[in-house]
């Protein structure tokens, strides 16, 4: 179990706190969304996790161990970071990036070994993307590009798996394409999994705990069902919302003055 | 992929054939096998040879010039492939962080104000003075961020290109013609001496890269990413930047500047072979030298006078570059 305790943080010089008190938990197996607007303090929250920012106050453990303390290369045996899509100086293959998940297994004088290669092939091959090994990563969509970082996360072999709002740059398809192979990676291979999300509609469908974070707070945490509502939505966003039904599970339907149909429709 | 193999092995084969080559070309005739003969005899040194022209001029002229050069070119090299990692730029020479303004200003300060010391001395004091100072300015609360460091390269460059031009306007026409002659770069001071020393100091600087390369791929991913994967960014760029350092100031008080080969060896290469870093060093170290040696023969022999080859760089690179830039730059910058 990953524990978030009392966690908060501000830049050095800055009077205010970015993110304050955060407490909450993550379960193995489970996805844990953070959905928030814009400026909410969801990316401060995922950097302090990370370990890439050290918080002033409180701390994340796993397992009851302290992880703010850790070194990068022993906190990159526990924690793997999937990284908003972006795009490499260099053109490298789609499994040299991969590989490079084994950062924190290979010593500081020597380069990656046969177990190495090996893990990173078996990562390549539980996302499904060999037919894209060797070409190269400036070379294929986005939506392959955020599989290949996750491929390199589960190289990485740790428990924890954090992933930075994977759906960011990706269209209809591929957003579902990406989430459904996320959850089924994690449940499989019992991860304890934290991502960032901007859609309430995808957190609803692909989350089994959801954590709402505003103004740098946390309003709420649960069951999507319970959480994602329209109440909270409203109070976050400043936006009405409804929330529609449809075989059991919640849709969320923002309230639009006029809809572009009412004029088309006839 | 078997394509690339033979691409590589012709690449390290490279600077044996382009150095035997550049051996027996010059002023002086002397046959491509009786070069190698020589050669042969020379590193038996049991077996007594009668002293001869041809091989006072190959062992003690030629050779020492030929592996001063390789040993350049490797250095310039792989420390541009080595900035260009850790700067994520494959724009980045090995001379961003003000070093050859730095070496610059030594060798002035040299000619001008103290004849006594060799010139390469100084030359290395302030080469790795001017990349002490970038890093510190560059460094704010104990952090160094990229940018910051390659605008400090920048700042450094300027000052010490100013204090290279006070020296150059105080001394007289006669040392003003040295100063500018090492400048421009050249290999015609080799000696076996100095062919030692700079091995010795480029083997100490290069083992480290050689056996870090691989985490030059993780590290020009990001700072962020790369320490999410469990690399200690700031110290392996402390050790990448010390090593290049070293390495790029030892070429540079052995030869002077000379400029565009850490660009265009480690480009061609990675057009080659790709950009992964376990492949990348090692052949930008072969083609550095073979580079280096070629460019070197040619400014040895195309006119009567030892052109420095500090010229010929630059006018191969110039045009190397408009082509790259015509022929695609987004494929060659690797976006």
């Amino acid at each position: 179990m990953l524990r978030i305790d009392n966690l908060s943080f501000k830049h050095t010089g800055s009077a205010s706190e970015v993110i304050s008190g955060f407490t909450f938990s993550a379960e193995a197996g489970a996805i844990t969304t953070i959905l928030g607007p814009n400026g909410s303090g969801k990316t401060t929250l995922f950097r302090c996790i990370a370990g890439l920012w050290k918080p002033q106050r409180g701390n994340v453990s796993f397992r009851k161990s302290d992880m703010t303390r850790l070194s990068a290369h022993e906190r990159a045996r526990l924690l793997a970071v999937v990284p908003q899509d972006h795009e490499p100086p260099f053109p490298y293959s789609v499994f040299d990036i991969v590989l490079m998940g084994r950062a924190g297994h290979v010593a500081m004088f020597s380069a990656p070994s046969e177990h190495d290669i090996s893990a990173a092939h078996a990562a390549i091959v539980s996302v499904g993307i060999e037919h894209l090994s060797e070409r190269p990563y400036t070379k294929i969509s986005g939506g392959e590009r955020q599989l290949v970082l996750i491929a390199r996360a589960l190289a990485q072999e740790t428990p924890i798996l954090i992933l930075d709002e994977p759906t960011s740059h990706l269209d209809f398809r591929n957003q579902i394409i990406v989430l459904e192979k996320v959850r089924s990676i994690v449940t499989e291979k019992g991860l304890t999994a934290l991502m960032t999300l901007h859609d309430p509609n995808l957190a609803l469908l692909f989350s089994h705990q959801v954590v709402l974070i505003n103004e740098g707070h946390l309003i709420a945490s649960g069951k999507p069902q319970q959480v994602v509502t329209a109440e909270h939505l409203q109070a976050m966003y400043g936006i009405p919302v409804t929330v529609v039904r449809n075989n059991g599970t919640g849709f969320i339907c923002p309230q639009v003055t006029s809809t572009v149909g009412q004029y088309t429709n006839d | 992929m078997k394509t690339k193999t033979i691409a590589g092995i012709v690449i390290i084969l490279s600077p044996l054939v382009v150095g035997w080559v550049a051996l027996f070309i010059g002023a002086y005739d002397i046959s491509p096998l009786r070069v190698l003969s020589l050669l042969v005899q020379g590193i038996t040194p049991f077996i007594p040879t009668p002293d001869s022209p041809e091989k006072a001029i190959i062992l003690d002229i030629r050779l020492p010039r030929v592996l001063l050069a390789g040993l350049v070119g490797i250095a310039l090299s792989v420390t541009g492939v080595t900035f260009q990692g850790i700067f994520r730029n494959p724009l980045v020479d090995p001379f961003i962080l003000g070093i050859s303004a730095g070496a610059a200003f030594g060798c002035a300060l040299s000619v001008g104000f103290l004849p006594q010391l060799p010139i390469q001395i100084m030359a290395f004091v302030f080469g790795i003075a001017a990349v002490v100072l970038a890093y510190s300015i560059a460094r704010t609360q104990g952090e160094i961020s990229r940018l910051p460091l390659i605008l400090s390269g920048v700042i450094i460059s300027a000052f010490f290109t100013a204090m290279v031009s006070i020296v150059k306007f105080m001394v007289d026409p006669m040392k003003l013609q040295n100063i500018v002659y090492w400048l421009m770069g050249s290999f015609s001071l080799a000696t076996w001496r100095l062919v030692w020393i700079v091995a010795i100091v480029l083997t100490i600087s290069l083992v480290p890269i050689y056996l870090m390369r691989w985490r030059l791929n993780v590290i020009s991913m990001g700072e962020d990413e790369a320490k999410a994967m469990g690399i200690n960014v700031k110290r392996d760029r402390i050790i990448f930047i010390g090593a290049s350092t070293l390495a790029v100031s030892i070429a540079v008080s052995a030869s002077g500047i000379i400029g565009w080969v850490g660009l265009m060896v480690p480009h061609l290469i990675r057009m080659i072979v790709g950009p992964d870093h376990r492949r990348l060093v090692p052949l930008s170290m072969a083609g550095g030298a073979a580079f280096m040696i070629v460019a070197d023969t040619i400014a040895r022999n195309l006119t009567n006078y030892d052109i420095p080859v500090g010229i010929i760089t630059a006018i191969t690179g110039a045009p190397f570059f408009v082509y790259l830039m015509k022929r695609g730059g987004k494929e060659s910058w690797g976006k």
